[in-house]
């Protein structure tokens, strides 16, 4: 059930407004059919969630149409134009470079770099918020960026890190296939992260976009001797603090208008 | 907080130019060896006392001049493995095979004991290290190795270089126990220490995010915590290429109410919940985790002082053992 400023409402409202067979939809229609109630305190609170997890899946897809490759750590690269490759096989954002101008490159001229799977995840996200955020906020946010899986995510950004069994699991949900008999020369086969597509594909960088089933096989033919455990998909999910975002992109956007409003 | 105890007589003839005169120095004086007399240069590369990362470092040497075959088979065997780890090939193939789990062992051990010290050899030199630890740790669940991998982390943190595999490897070896040398380096003078040993630690309760001013009392609270809770902990193989924050071990409320031991892969008793066992829990279970947590504390404190006593406290109805457990643990209200 999904209710707005404590009272439901009726989801065919809202479904209306996406066309047919589009994500949205398929979100709305899974938060409207739980058991589990969903609150919003506005209509675009929840209008922003839709439209970030929408961000995420094309950013997900748009990244694996570009020549960024797979890389371990020890051998991830980058553009050193925006980006200083640290010591442990990070990114870190160069000084005086603007924070969108280097997530912009990474999809621009992804043949310069390679990096393993978590930290190509952080990257879709920074470049679905950048697709829905002025500028402006963007670099005002995440002005310090350092891209290394799990471990450097901006205060702002901290909730992906973190994963969660869930009720329901939502296009735009990041997932994660365990591989427990991972053979231990290659431990960047341990799991993959992966962003669920919404139509019953994953991307996961490096295997690219798959069903669950075909991830799953990838990474069992990466086990070790005697290998007797299949990988699986966790119960699990990882999610940005939606309505935090949203509340910055709204609170920005009211400032701006003032702003402007003061300027004409 | 070094792991290893190797003094100057341990080292071989090449280990010791390799560390006085360095690496150049090493394979010049090699490979001069090489064409002055090849045996000697033989008899020095495969002395006992070798340490891995000269042999490490003369591979291309020994390529080049086609001694493979003249190598001791331990240094045969550990070049192969190395090859095979920088390659990345399936561990289901040649040298890594399972056929030769036994003749391995020894020379993967003999590859990070002799190795572990050297961190500045480079990149694909720490990749063997880190695989090589893994091998020991997940397939032959080599606790002993685990002081030198802890070493390692702090070690590589400390630099900045990268360490996640050995952090993975180490809690591959599902040892709860062997979180208290992780727990060591909350003495340490190094805030990088601190601060790594927090972060891995974090998963106990009460071992805030936040530094506490005393480290020493922190140190007591995680040596007694994993002392009071190694039989009830599980390993979930959280780590962090999933998660900020992993939960390597996870504690089974439920054991440590019963004082029952529990399978450490997959949290299940070790032996069969009893009819009467099974009826604690089903009661147990309906409370909320504060006063779960409370019971099963006050459980193992009465089990730990007098068997009598806790038998009797935990036939009694739930009211009466929250009640006494409120007296002796104190807190909840």
């Amino acid at each position: 059930m999904i209710k707005i400023s404590g009272s439901p409402i009726n989801s065919n409202d809202v479904l209306n407004q996406y066309p047919q067979n589009s994500i949205e939809r398929k979100i709305i229609s899974i938060l409207s059919s739980s058991s589990s109630t969903y609150n919003y305190k506005s209509l675009k609170e929840l209008k922003f969630e839709l439209n970030l997890r929408v961000n995420i899946i094309n950013a997900s897809r748009e990244l694996n149409g570009t020549n960024f490759a797979f890389a371990v750590f020890r051998k991830s690269r980058c553009n050193p134009d925006y980006w200083e490759r640290t010591d442990e096989g990070g990114f870190l954002l160069k000084k005086g470079v603007k924070p969108s101008h280097a997530i912009k490159d990474i999809y621009i001229n992804a043949s310069k770099y390679a990096t393993e799977c978590a930290t190509a995840m952080v990257i879709v996200y920074y470049k679905a918020l950048l697709n829905i955020f002025p500028e402006e906020l963007f670099n005002d946010l995440f002005s310090e960026i350092y891209l290394m899986d799990w471990q450097h995510i901006d205060r702002d950004l901290g909730n992906i890190g973190y994963m969660e069994k869930e009720e329901d699991y939502l296009p735009g949900d990041r997932r994660y296939f365990k591989n427990p008999a991972v053979d231990p020369v290659h431990p960047e086969w341990q799991g993959e992260n992966a962003i669920d597509l919404g139509d019953g594909t994953y991307y996961g960088h490096g295997i690219g976009i798959k069903t669950a089933e075909k991830i799953i096989d990838i990474l069992n033919k990466l086990r070790k001797n005697d290998a007797q455990i299949s990988a699986y998909l966790m119960d699990l999910a990882g999610r940005p603090d939606f309505k935090y975002l949203a509340d910055k992109f709204y609170s920005f956007s009211s400032r701006l208008l003032k702003r402007n409003y003061k300027i004409t | 907080m070094n792991s290893g105890n190797l003094n100057s007589n341990n080292f071989s003839f090449l280990d010791r130019i390799r560390i006085m005169d360095g690496t150049e120095e090493l394979k010049s004086i090699f490979n001069r060896l090489i064409k002055d007399n090849a045996n000697d240069a033989l008899s020095l590369i495969n002395h006992e006392n070798l340490h891995f990362p000269s042999l490490f470092l003369l591979s291309p040497e020994i390529e080049k001049s086609n001694l493979f075959n003249n190598l001791s088979l331990r240094n045969q065997i550990a070049l192969q493995i190395t090859n095979e780890i920088l390659l990345k090939e399936n561990s289901n193939t040649k040298v890594l095979k399972s056929e030769y789990r036994k003749r391995n062992y020894p020379v993967l051990k003999w590859m990070l004991e002799t190795g572990f010290m050297d961190f500045d050899i480079g990149d694909e030199y720490d990749e063997v290290l880190d695989i090589v630890s893994a091998i020991l740790t997940t397939e032959y669940r080599d606790k002993s190795a685990l002081p030198i991998i802890s070493d390692m982390i702090f070690k590589r943190n400390r630099k900045g270089h990268y360490f996640y595999d050995l952090v993975w490897a180490f809690f591959q070896c599902r040892d709860p126990y062997s979180l208290s040398l992780i727990a060591n380096y909350l003495h340490s003078r190094d805030i990088k220490d601190v601060k790594l040993s927090h972060r891995l630690l974090s998963f106990i309760p009460d071992m805030a995010y936040e530094m506490r001013a005393d480290n020493e009392k922190q140190y007591s609270f995680c040596i007694r915590w994993i002392r009071e809770n190694g039989p009830f902990l599980y390993f979930t193989g959280e780590n962090f290429h999933q998660t900020s924050r992993p939960t390597p071990y996870k504690l089974s409320l439920e054991a440590k109410y019963l004082c029952k031991s529990i399978c450490l892969d997959n949290g299940k008793p070790i032996a069969p919940v009893t009819e009467e066992e099974q009826r604690l829990l089903d009661n147990f279970n309906k409370l909320n985790d504060d006063i779960r947590m409370l019971l099963a504390n006050c459980s193992v404190l009465l089990n730990h002082q007098n068997l009598y006593w806790w038998n009797m406290w935990i036939h009694y109805p739930l009211s009466e053992q929250i009640k006494i457990a409120r007296t002796r643990i104190g807190g909840l209200e």
